[in-house]
């Protein structure tokens, strides 16, 4: 069996993909396009593949090779099954690597780029890092070549779920009945992309949602609150290189403060949003806050009827 | 394979024009207006512990600032079709020329706002209030 060079096939689906929900968009009413925010986006979809084509991608395959050596099963073929079993191992692993990259800011200051675009639609999908490669993110997928699983196959599969990924950043499409209990679909996705506080450090699923049940991240889109998309201090620019380079901006200043190794460690490796005296906001405090506030104002409402029944 | 690199990035480059142009036909350039009313909501959404009491807005509808009781300050501007939200962080200049107010704010993420209050006088009284009002970060050794 080969392996279909799908990377090949994926700019002519997303293009042509873009364009009907743009023109979907325009007629039906639902979600919405700008232009300067498309444009920043593709850009850093180019930029993107910029880097890969510079040596990024070739820094993940010699990683990649360089564990294969080790592995612990000396011949996994390149069969369908095992084609689907590294997909669901792919999977999961994609699974801790997302959820890291909102939870440690130093994979974060790469994520981020992903979320920068305060819309939710196809060209926001292609809003990529730059910065990738330089967090050393392909780690997490090591393990898979010390199983055993060939670097190329790891590679395709991991092609195989950014693309399935691309559909789902879409308002036009609603809830989609008992996919949704296994599948990523648009409706869990866009409560990832959401910065509502009760939609934080959610769905971090590339292609199975299974991971968010099983690890305890899962939550619905709720038809009472629609998500709103961007991050929690939003970008005032469409420049491409401030969209790349802003949270390693960041944390250069942060850096520069910082009066103690405690300090570098918390402004690299601490959440989003950490800082020393908590002066700043991570999105578990935000979410703190917000269910702190849900709670007294359900205990108020609670109060007011009872003194209703009283009288 | 280097030519080939290049070829195909610049093709991707073009499809970026190609696909950015049509999205300007179907959408246009727009740019959003902000209002009291969605200014109110942004800091509502983004600082739900600040309470605006007193507004500047701009004329054009580009920007707003929001002052509460204790004399805090928040920002409003736009980006586009979309709002982005600040507290007036430490180190921030805010000047003005004639009736244009000007805050420099040292966020590289947002970096400049500028307002048209009503007249050079109101911009000048607004400057006096927010130039005292740029906080310190006390931080705990």
């Amino acid at each position: 069996m080969e392996l279909p060079n799908i990377g090949a096939y994926a700019v002519l689906f997303f293009v042509g993909l873009i364009i009907v929900e743009m023109i979907a968009v325009r007629v039906v009413g639902r979600g919405r396009y700008e232009t300067k925010d498309t444009f920043a986006s593709l850009t850093m979809g180019v930029g993107n593949s910029i880097v890969a084509a510079a040596g990024g991608s070739l820094l993940v395959y010699f990683g990649l090779g360089w564990v294969y050596q080790y592995r612990l099963i000396e011949t996994i073929p390149v069969s369908w099954w095992a084609v689907l079993i590294c997909f669901v191992a792919q999977d999961f692993a994609f699974y801790w690597f997302h959820r890291t990259a909102h939870e440690m800011r130093w994979f974060w200051a790469s994520h981020v780029i992903h979320h920068s675009s305060q819309h939710y639609n196809l060209s926001a999908a292609l809003r990529q890092t730059w910065t990738g490669q330089v967090t050393l993110s392909f780690m997490f997928y090591l393990p898979l070549a010390f199983i055993g699983f060939p670097p190329e196959m790891i590679i395709f599969v991991s092609l195989a779920n950014l693309l399935y990924q691309f559909w789902i950043h879409t308002e036009l499409i609603g809830r989609l009945g008992p996919l949704e209990w296994i599948l990523n679909t648009p409706s869990h996705h866009r409560v990832h992309h959401g910065t509502n506080p009760r939609y934080l450090d959610a769905n971090y699923a590339g292609t199975l949602i299974i991971w968010d049940k099983i690890f305890g991240t899962f939550i619905p889109e709720s038809s009472d609150e629609k998500p709103r998309f961007g991050i929690i201090k939003n970008l005032k620019t469409f420049n491409p290189v401030m969209i790349a380079l802003h949270e390693w901006i960041g944390i250069a200043k942060d850096l520069a403060g910082a009066r103690s190794l405690k300090e570098v460690g918390g402004y690299l490796f601490g959440p989003p949003g950490w800082s020393p005296d908590g002066s700043r906001m991570t999105s578990s405090m935000i979410k703190e806050r917000w269910e702190s506030s849900q709670a007294a104002s359900a205990e108020s409402l609670l109060v007011e009827s009872d003194q209703t029944t009283e009288k | 394979v280097t030519s080939d690199i290049l070829i195909s990035q610049a093709l991707a480059f073009l499809v970026v024009l190609v696909l950015g142009g049509l999205c300007w036909i179907l959408f246009g350039r727009k740019n959003i207006v902000l209002d009291k009313m969605t200014a109110t909501q942004q800091l509502w959404f983004d600082e739900p512990d600040f309470q605006p009491s007193h507004w500047l807005m701009d004329d054009a509808g580009s920007a707003a600032i929001a002052v509460n009781d204790s004399e805090e300050i928040a920002l409003v501007s736009t980006i586009g079709q979309n709002y982005v939200t600040r507290r007036l962080p430490a180190g921030a200049v805010v000047t003005h020329d004639g009736a244009q107010l000007i805050i420099s704010l040292p966020d590289h993420t947002f970096r400049k706002i500028a307002i048209k209050a009503s007249s050079e006088a109101d911009a000048g009284t607004w400057a006096k209030r927010l130039s005292g009002k740029t906080p310190t970060i006390v931080r705990e050794n």
